[in-house]
């Protein structure tokens, strides 16, 4: 017995020695040296679980490693920084911006600093709302404030992803219709759903409200898209499709999107509960070829009919030609009073292939809802996607080429708004 | 006795004088002291039906009579073997007799607190000479904390041992409150009007009718039957401007009247800091700008009431009709990030209400008392936001390009919602003896709410008349047993509630789907039991509990018709309440001790709180809530000139399912953030009479208030050092007053944050610094 514990304690001084050798020579590239440190990070926007009558709260909190991602669980106690209010995540290169929406309106940019901790680099206020964002190349993030009622024009926000701070507004009316200022005749004003730069030209894809604040959807029997010269942000034209509705669903940022060849694909829901008050025509996807200024009409995919179809939600590009989507399974689930955006009982996801015209259902993902995403986390191939079901949420890791899922961390929390890779 | 036994002796021929002390309504004074000026030592008290006997030697001699709350009178009398008198000595109510609730005559403040109930009491004769309101009067209750969002006028939450919001109700003179506007809230009476103010914890009596999940606060005005005037006039910081008068005539015939009016005015622009300086495209500029004035917070409400009628009539005791009207105008500086100010919107209230009263005792051989009220009011608020400019915490604004936005709203508006409320209150009393009585209550509370917006072309909140019909129904049994020691009132409460109205679904393409009419019923029954036992003349236990509901509102279930949706499944919110408490009280020579302590359990179910859901917002039940606390006060008083009072109030709050469906147990009965839970009061300070002049008085007090920091978010989630904190409020006030001429004369000063500490009751919305007030007041009576 004796030599057994010999034998623990010279192990357990062994281990000691190892450990502290082994840190002491790690501090030699580290902060310890007061140097320096160049470090990678996952950072997630975080919607905690509602403690007693409060509102859930959004935390910005960072993880070390990937594995923090597919493995165990994410919570914010005892991390974590807390947020104001309900909060947008988006990112451009190293930098995460978080807008708030309705308690707050100031736009957070927050970076790795040099010992690769998380800080706040700047901050900006706006007027009332940043609705819809695009990562338009390495330095600009595009914010755009929109209005559910009024004629005014639309303000672009310009801001620099590296410092942080906001360079120029630009206000532009995008496609606003006057009416006639009665109430049969209110007007129409745009909601972007999408905004994608390709060389000198920003696509601006939109549906429409009517002017009075009543939130009712007109003129849902054409997909709609503005090209404006860039940087100029003159109005080039607007171009039009009957062959769905409207493009993009309120609060997603991804109803246009670029493909690594130039390509740009829209999605159009035609769903009653995603906040449309009507529609006539099928959930699809249209094409505007690389070096084009008008829809392709050789392509359109009616999701409605293909095999494993339904109404698209969401959809975010992946790459190779394929994109993740969100599929509500029944309309009539909160048909009018937004269901898709609240319950945990609507969607399925899918991979769509946009070149084959092909759906299939992710094996692994239950049936679940989400109310809002950032664009999709891509690494090595693999989209990291968090999704929620009446009692948990999780990271699901899906592979497009397969078509499968595995279940990552659990969150837990409401869910995750957003993952984003950020370094110092 | 021992002066007795000495004057028997000297004088030999003594004669006994026998005698009675009144009040000014015949009503006897038990326990006055009566004192012969001519011989030291010489006295007695009357008993307790106001009678006293002293044995005195033949001569001229002068009573001195004095009771707490009452002027002291002073009667000649002469005594000779022919002629003993039997003395009358009616005792004249005075307002600056101190009416502390330490003096041996239970004041009504004392029998209130010996009640079985969980009940404080604030009496205001002290503080009617100073430039407060009863809400700071409130804030000085254990287990009471009111959260202020800014000066004279600003929002406020109060909240009673955990429970706040709709949780708890307020009554004037027993009639509910409830939703009646902000210009009657409690921040705009002043201390001056009003007689004193009960605080029920948790249980609550079934003379308040209400569905009262947390307790209940009754103010209660003046009641006595003298003929009094009391005008008074305040002034102070950032233009602080309060006025009232109230009075009463009562003439020989049995005709009254009572009126009663008060005018309240800030410009609230007193200074905050850390306001953040923002280069023109918004940026953050790093710089934080100190002592910035609120340029938009200025407050104006004004009230008169006037009450006339017939008392002590063969047919009523009281047949009261009356009359009130109240408005006020209030601009709104900020939302709830102070960061971003406001400059042009203001909400308004106007009421108008008409009532009548009836009450008649001595019914049934003087067992039955008949008490009814009715009114019939309208309400009406409105939010005037038609401004579409952006503005900066210098002054400074901008057109915004979109000239339909509102400052606080999406859109500008004119928002208004009319509310016709009828109420009655019925209450009978039957005494079957000294000991046992039945109490009836029945009160009906209606409402009538529609909104208007002539700003809005669109579909606006409760286009469609709401209509809600509370019926609360009470039923009491006191009885008193061992001697009238073990005193206990068993109760019951029958809650019915209907809604009604239309909804409209705008996003509907199916016509016969476009209008709904709703209807609906909830019935709850509550029942509670509230006892004490007297140990002995200085110590007594007191345990009271309550099953008791708050029933939804027709829009927390129905929706307002337009962005509030519907949510029929939702269930009203429903609390066991207990409390349990000691009163102690202990008199040894000129040192006068009262401990009074209470522990509390409020075990909450299905709170009701409200969701968004996209550009929509729903009523969920959400939390279950535990709150458990205890809560102490100690008042000591010396030489009835010097006293100290403490009271601190610790309570833990938590939510026993927060993330229970998603199998998260860290979360399980977590503490509810941004809710105080440690604080108290203390207050020192003298009272000296005959100080420059005979019947005057000086009065000096200190107070302090604090509140423990405690967090907004959360207790456990996010980085200790990244959470926000409310921080820890520690305040000092200042109060001197000066009387005289029998009180006829009142002049007080007080300074409000003498240390002008940066002070917070939510997260980052600074309170006033240090602020001055002077009053003045002039008060009459016979």
């Amino acid at each position: 017995m004796k030599t057994i514990q010999w034998i623990k304690n010279i192990m357990v001084i062994v281990a000691l020695a190892v450990f502290t050798i082994s840190c002491s020579s790690d501090d030699g590239n580290g902060p310890g040296d007061g140097g320096p440190m160049s470090v990678s990070k996952y950072v997630v926007g975080f919607e905690a679980f509602p403690v007693g009558q409060a509102d859930p709260v959004d935390y910005i909190l960072e993880l070390p490693s990937l594995e923090s991602l597919t493995k165990g669980e994410i919570s914010v106690e005892g991390q974590g920084t807390p947020l104001r209010g309900w909060r947008f995540f988006h990112s451009l290169g190293n930098t995460v911006f978080t807008a708030g929406y309705a308690d707050d309106d100031t736009c957070i940019a927050y970076q790795l600093n040099e010992e690769g901790e998380l800080e706040e680099k700047a901050n900006f206020a706006f007027q009332s709302t940043l609705d819809n964002y695009a990562a338009l190349d390495d330095k600009t993030l595009l914010a755009v404030e929109l209005t559910y009622g009024g004629l005014s024009d639309k303000r672009f926000h310009f801001v620099n992803a590296e410092t942080g701070k906001l360079e120029k507004i630009v206000e532009h009316p995008i496609d606003i219709d006057m009416g006639s200022g009665t109430a049969e005749d209110p007007g129409s004003i745009p909601w972007v759903t999408g905004m994608v730069l390709r060389d000198d030209k920003l696509f601006v894809s939109y549906h429409k409200w009517l002017a009075d604040g009543s939130f009712i959807t007109p003129d849902v029997d054409r997909a709609y898209l503005a090209i404006f010269k860039y940087p100029e942000m003159e109005l080039e034209k607007i171009i039009e499709d009957t062959r769905t509705s409207p493009i993009g669903v309120n609060g997603h940022s991804t109803g246009i999107e670029k493909t690594e060849t130039g390509d740009i694909y829209s999605f159009s829901t035609s769903a009653l509960s995603a906040g449309f008050t009507a529609a006539t025509k099928p959930s699809g996807i249209l094409r505007i070829k690389d070096g084009a200024t008008e829809f392709d009409t050789d392509y359109f995919f009616n999701i409605e009919e293909a095999t494993n179809g339904g109404k698209l939600f969401w959809m975010d590009y992946v790459g190779n030609g394929k994109a993740i989507a969100r599929i509500i399974i029944d309309d009539t689930n909160g048909a009018g009073e937004w269901g898709a955006f609240f319950k945990k009982d609507v969607f399925k996801m899918v991979v769509i292939d946009l070149i084959n015209k092909t759906v299939t259902d992710v094996a692994g993902v239950p049936t679940h809802g989400h109310r809002y995403t950032s664009p999709m986390f891509v690494e090595d191939g693999k989209a990291y996607i968090s999704s929620s079901t009446a009692t948990e949420t999780y990271i699901y890791i899906v592979d497009p080429e397969t078509a499968t899922a595995t279940k990552g961390a659990k969150v837990l929390g409401l869910g995750l708004k957003g993952i984003f890779k950020v370094s110092n | 006795m021992f002066f007795l036994l000495f004057a028997t002796l000297f004088c030999g021929a003594q004669e006994v004088v026998q005698g009675v002390v009144l009040d000014q309504n015949s009503n006897p004074i038990p326990e006055a002291s009566i004192k012969i000026v001519e011989l030291k030592n010489a006295g007695t008290s009357s008993d307790f039906d106001g009678r006293f006997s002293i044995k005195l030697p033949e001569g001229k001699y002068t009573l001195k009579t004095s009771f707490m709350g009452f002027k002291t009178a002073l009667t000649s009398i002469t005594i000779n073997v022919t002629q003993i008198p039997f003395i009358t000595i009616v005792l004249k109510e005075s307002v600056e007799e101190l009416k502390d609730v330490i003096v041996k005559g239970k004041t009504d403040a004392r029998k209130t607190r010996e009640k079985a109930f969980e009940v404080e009491v604030v009496q205001t004769k002290e503080l009617k000479n100073l430039s407060i309101d009863i809400n700071s009067m409130l804030t000085t209750i254990p287990g009471v904390n009111v959260r202020q969002r800014g000066g004279l006028g600003s929002a406020f939450d109060f909240s009673l041992n955990g429970l706040s919001g709709k949780q708890v109700k307020f009554f004037i003179d027993g009639i509910p409150l409830e939703n009646f506007g902000s210009s009657l809230s409690l921040n705009n009476f002043p201390a001056t009007l009003i007689d004193r103010a009960e605080v029920y914890k948790g249980v609550v009596p079934i003379y308040l009718g209400a569905d009262a999940l947390g307790g209940a606060v009754d103010i209660i005005t003046n009641r006595g039957k003298n003929d009094f005037l009391d005008v008074s006039y305040d002034v102070g910081s950032f233009n602080t401007h309060r006025a009232t008068i109230n009075g009463q005539y009562y003439s020989k015939k049995g005709w009254v009247i009572y009126g009663s009016s008060f005018y309240n005015h800030s410009d609230n622009n007193y200074t905050i800091d850390g306001i953040e300086l923002r280069d023109e495209l918004g940026n953050d500029t790093g710089v934080r700008v100190d002592d910035v004035e609120r340029f938009h917070d200025a407050y104006n409400s004004q009230m008169v009431h006037v009450k006339t009628g017939l008392v002590d009539q063969t047919f009523a005791d009281r047949l009261l009709v009356g009359l009130t009207l109240s408005a006020n105008e209030n601009e709104i500086q900020h939302p709830i990030d102070p960061q971003n100010p406001f400059g042009e919107v203001v909400t308004e209230n106007d009421i108008i209400s008409g009532a009548i009263e009836f009450e008649k005792k001595d019914l049934l051989k003087e067992k039955l008392k008949l008490k009814i009220y009715g009114s019939i009011t309208q309400n009406r608020e409105k939010v005037v936001d038609t401004s579409s400019r952006k503005y900066d915490w210098f002054g400074n604004f901008i057109e915004r390009g979109d000239q339909t936005l509102g400052e606080f709203e999406t859109s500008k508006t004119l928002f208004e919602f009319k509310d016709n409320l009828h109420l009655i209150n019925a209450l009978i009393a039957y005494s079957f003896n000294e000991s046992h009585a039945l109490h009836l209550n029945y009160t009906k509370n209606y409402i009538r709410r529609r909104g208007e917006d002539p700003a809005r072309s669109g579909r606006i909140a409760f286009q469609d008349p709401h209509i809600v019909n509370k019926n609360i129904f009470g039923a009491s049994y006191d009885f008193k047993l061992l001697d009238s020691k073990w005193n206990t009132s068993l109760f019951t409460k029958g809650y019915v509630l209907n809604s009604e109205g239309i909804i409209e679904n705008l996003f509907t393409n199916v016509e016969e789907d476009r209008f709904t009419s709703f209807e609906n019923t909830f019935e709850e029954l509550g029942y509670g039991f509230a006892s004490t036992y007297k140990i002995s003349e200085n110590l007594q236990i007191k345990g009271s509990f309550e099953r008791t509901f708050r029933i939804p509102e027709g829009y927390e279930v129905f929706g307002d018709g337009f962005l509030l949706k519907s949510n029929p499944e939702l269930l009203p919110e429903k609390s066991y309440n207990a409390n349990l408490g000691v009163l102690f009280n202990r008199e040894i020579d000129n040192f006068k001790f009262q401990l009074d302590t209470n522990t509390f359990l409020r075990e909450s179910e299905n709170f009701i709180a409200i969701r968004s859901e996209g550009i929509f917002s729903r009523y969920y039940n959400t939390a279950d809530a535990r709150s458990a606390g205890i809560e102490g006060e100690i008042r000591t008083l010396f030489y009835d000139k010097f006293f100290f009072d403490v009271n601190a109030t610790y309570q833990n709050i938590i939510d026993q399912n927060a993330g229970e469906n998603s199998g998260v147990d860290f979360l399980k009965n977590q503490r509810i953030a941004n809710i105080p839970y440690l604080f108290g009061n203390a207050r020192i300070g003298g009272r000296f009479k005959n100080v420059i002049a005979k019947e005057d008085q000086f009065n000096i007090s200190w107070s302090t208030y604090y509140v423990h920091e405690y967090p907004l978010t959360s207790f456990v989630e996010g980085s200790p050092e990244e959470r926000d904190i409310i921080p820890e409020q520690l305040s000092h006030h200042l109060q001197i007053g000066y009387s005289f001429n029998n009180g006829r004369y009142n002049l007080s000063l007080l300074a409000k944050n003498i240390t002008d500490a940066r002070i917070y009751d939510n997260f980052e919305i600074q309170q006033p610094g240090r602020a001055f007030y002077v009053k003045l007041r002039y008060y009459i009576s016979n």
